[in-house]
């Protein structure tokens, strides 16, 4: 890991940082770099961490130990030149009472002495433009918070913070979301975002952290750390076309298991079992499990991950 | 200053768009003049040959707008802490005197409007509502009185943290100061310790200036220790709203 702070390329440092309440560590020693234009994920189960860790970052709380150098700035004590750089979204989504869509990012913009021009565009980027004339208080869980995300935006900042953006959404609003972040990270913003969805911090981020008990377990891209599992990818068969037996004949077959019905293995040579299985009549009853983050947590912490 | 100005807009707007508070605000002091209006009607005045509409008009209106500006500065204090608003300003390039300049403007704003309404209502023959020549000269009583009752309510929105915690504080706090200072019967006829105890209500110095001023047509001399009152009351109850507000941040 790098340690410049200065450096043009680097958005967020974070060293050895730490914060208790009531005596009880609630973040332990974090330490990470954010590169510019990177999608950065905090992913870890309720009360790991990630959002004292992201309020320290932002500088709505002090860290008790530690450093945070935002675009080379610390921010604490509050400073508002940084303020200016920064685009957040705080879990909750936080508007003025009574507004339409359109009115808390004008009422935003003016806090940042922002362009108030860009209001259409923001609402288009979010997909509220058919909604800029509705209340805050009319709109639905996932509008508020793609409206949320557009308030974070109103004066271009650099850098996005997002608290839990796609908590409490239903599927189709958090796959709406992911466009919208997705379209954000295409116009070169770094994004640090939490979430305690594994398989979406998988599809979203280029770097990830995983934080579990205040500390940061593994950091890497997503697929360097399901690589780092060394495990090969398994593969099922119901017992109601083979019988486990037969399984283990096939070629380059090895660990084979039996439960509920279904055969497991690992293939050393995919190739000539695909072959095997076709002459069988069977290619077709072949499911196969790739490992994903959650074997990784699984792996670190000897715990199944729930969020 | 643009800022200044959105968030005057913004509070604005909200605050129109909420009929409960709009009633709150202006229907309901024309409610109590019509009640007390008839009630003394023909009744003799506690002053010689004023007509009870003199004395009584101006208390109730400073008891109205006492009423709303508690009221809308403790809960917008309360609403914006409890929705994470007040957080997200914190993360935004504006100070917190911005923020409280723009919601003092417009409650003033509001108050005014209270008072054009009121005063208006009151004037009707059937009120038959007289005011001095005077009567402008009691614009910086007025205003100090609305600072300290947005002091009050920030006071109260400090130290509450619930809607229902704030609102019934809010009660608790100025329907007595209402009754102290002699908005619903003169204090003339009160017990001396009550008249002593009313002194510490801004209401009460709210009304003695107002009195003076629009009714029996004293000059602006008798504005000094009303209005003394009033900043010793708002200095004392922002100081206190301060330390309770960083108190509960942390």
């Amino acid at each position: 890991m790098k340690e410049e702070t200065g450096d043009a390329e680097v958005a967020v440092v974070v060293r050895g940082l730490t914060k208790a309440y009531g005596g009880k560590a609630v973040v332990d020693d974090v330490s990470f770099t954010v590169h510019k234009g990177e999608f950065f994920g905090l992913l870890g189960p309720n009360g790991a961490g990630k959002t004292t860790t992201l309020e320290m970052i932002e500088g709505l709380r002090r860290p008790d130990g530690g450093s945070v150098s935002l675009l080379g700035l610390s921010p604490w004590p509050r400073n508002t030149s940084l303020l200016t750089r920064i685009g957040v979204q705080l879990q909750s989504s936080a508007f003025f009472e009574r507004l339409t869509a359109r009115e808390q990012l004008t009422t935003f913009g003016a806090l940042y002495g922002a362009d108030t021009d860009r209001t259409e565009e923001l609402l288009a980027l979010v997909g509220l433009t058919e909604q800029a004339e509705t209340r805050e208080d009319k709109l639905s869980g996932g509008q508020r918070q793609r409206l949320s995300i557009a308030c974070a935006l109103v004066h271009d900042p650099e850098i996005l913070f997002l608290d839990e953006p796609t908590a409490s959404l239903d599927p189709q609003a958090r796959r709406n979301l992911w466009d919208v972040l997705r379209g954000i990270r295409e116009q070169g913003k770094t994004i640090v975002y939490t979430t305690h969805y594994i398989e979406e911090a998988e599809r979203l981020c280029d770097r990830i952290a995983i934080l579990d008990g205040g500390g940061v377990i593994a950091m890497d891209t997503p697929t360097e750390l399901i690589s780092g599992l060394g495990r090969p990818t398994s593969m099922e068969l119901p017992t109601s076309v083979i019988g486990p037996d037969d399984v283990r004949r096939l070629p380059g077959v090895e660990e084979v298991t039996e439960e509920d019905g279904r055969v497991s293995f690992r293939a050393a040579d995919p190739g000539s079992l695909m072959q095997a299985l076709t002459e069988k009549g069977i290619a077709g009853s072949l499911q196969i499990r790739a490992a994903s983050l959650e074997d990784v947590f699984l792996e670190l912490t000897g715990r199944e991950y729930r969020s | 200053m643009i800022a200044f100005q959105q968030i005057s807009v913004a509070v604005t707007k909200g605050f129109v768009r909420d009929r409960a508070s709009l009633f709150f605000t202006f229907v309901l002091p024309l409610f109590f003049l019509v009640l007390f209006g008839v009630l003394f009607k023909g009744m003799e005045g506690g002053e010689g040959t004023m007509e009870p509409i003199q004395y009584i008009a101006p208390g109730i209106l400073s008891f109205g707008i006492a009423m709303s500006a508690v009221f809308a500065s403790a809960l917008t204090l309360v609403n914006w802490r409890q929705s994470g608003l007040l957080r997200r300003l914190q993360l935004a390039p504006v100070n917190s005197q911005t923020i409280l300049m723009s919601r003092f403007t417009v409650t003033v704003a509001v108050a005014v409007v209270q008072a054009a309404l009121f005063i208006a209502v009151a004037f009707l023959p059937f009120f038959g509502l007289r005011l001095e020549s005077g009567w402008w000269m009691a614009v910086p009583l007025f205003l100090l009185g609305v600072l300290s009752f947005f002091s009050l309510g920030i006071l109260i929105g400090a130290v509450f943290r619930t809607e229902q915690a704030a609102s019934a504080a809010c009660n608790l706090v100025v329907l007595p100061l209402g009754f102290l200072s002699g908005t619903f019967f003169p204090l003339d006829f009160a017990p001396s310790w009550m008249d002593t105890l009313s002194l510490a209500s801004p209401l009460r110095h709210m009304n003695d200036g107002m009195l003076a001023l629009l009714v029996r047509g004293e000059g602006p001399e008798a504005l000094v220790v009303p209005c003394l009152a009033l900043l010793l009351f708002t200095v004392v109850t922002a100081g206190l709203a301060g330390f309770f507000f960083t108190k509960g941040e942390k």
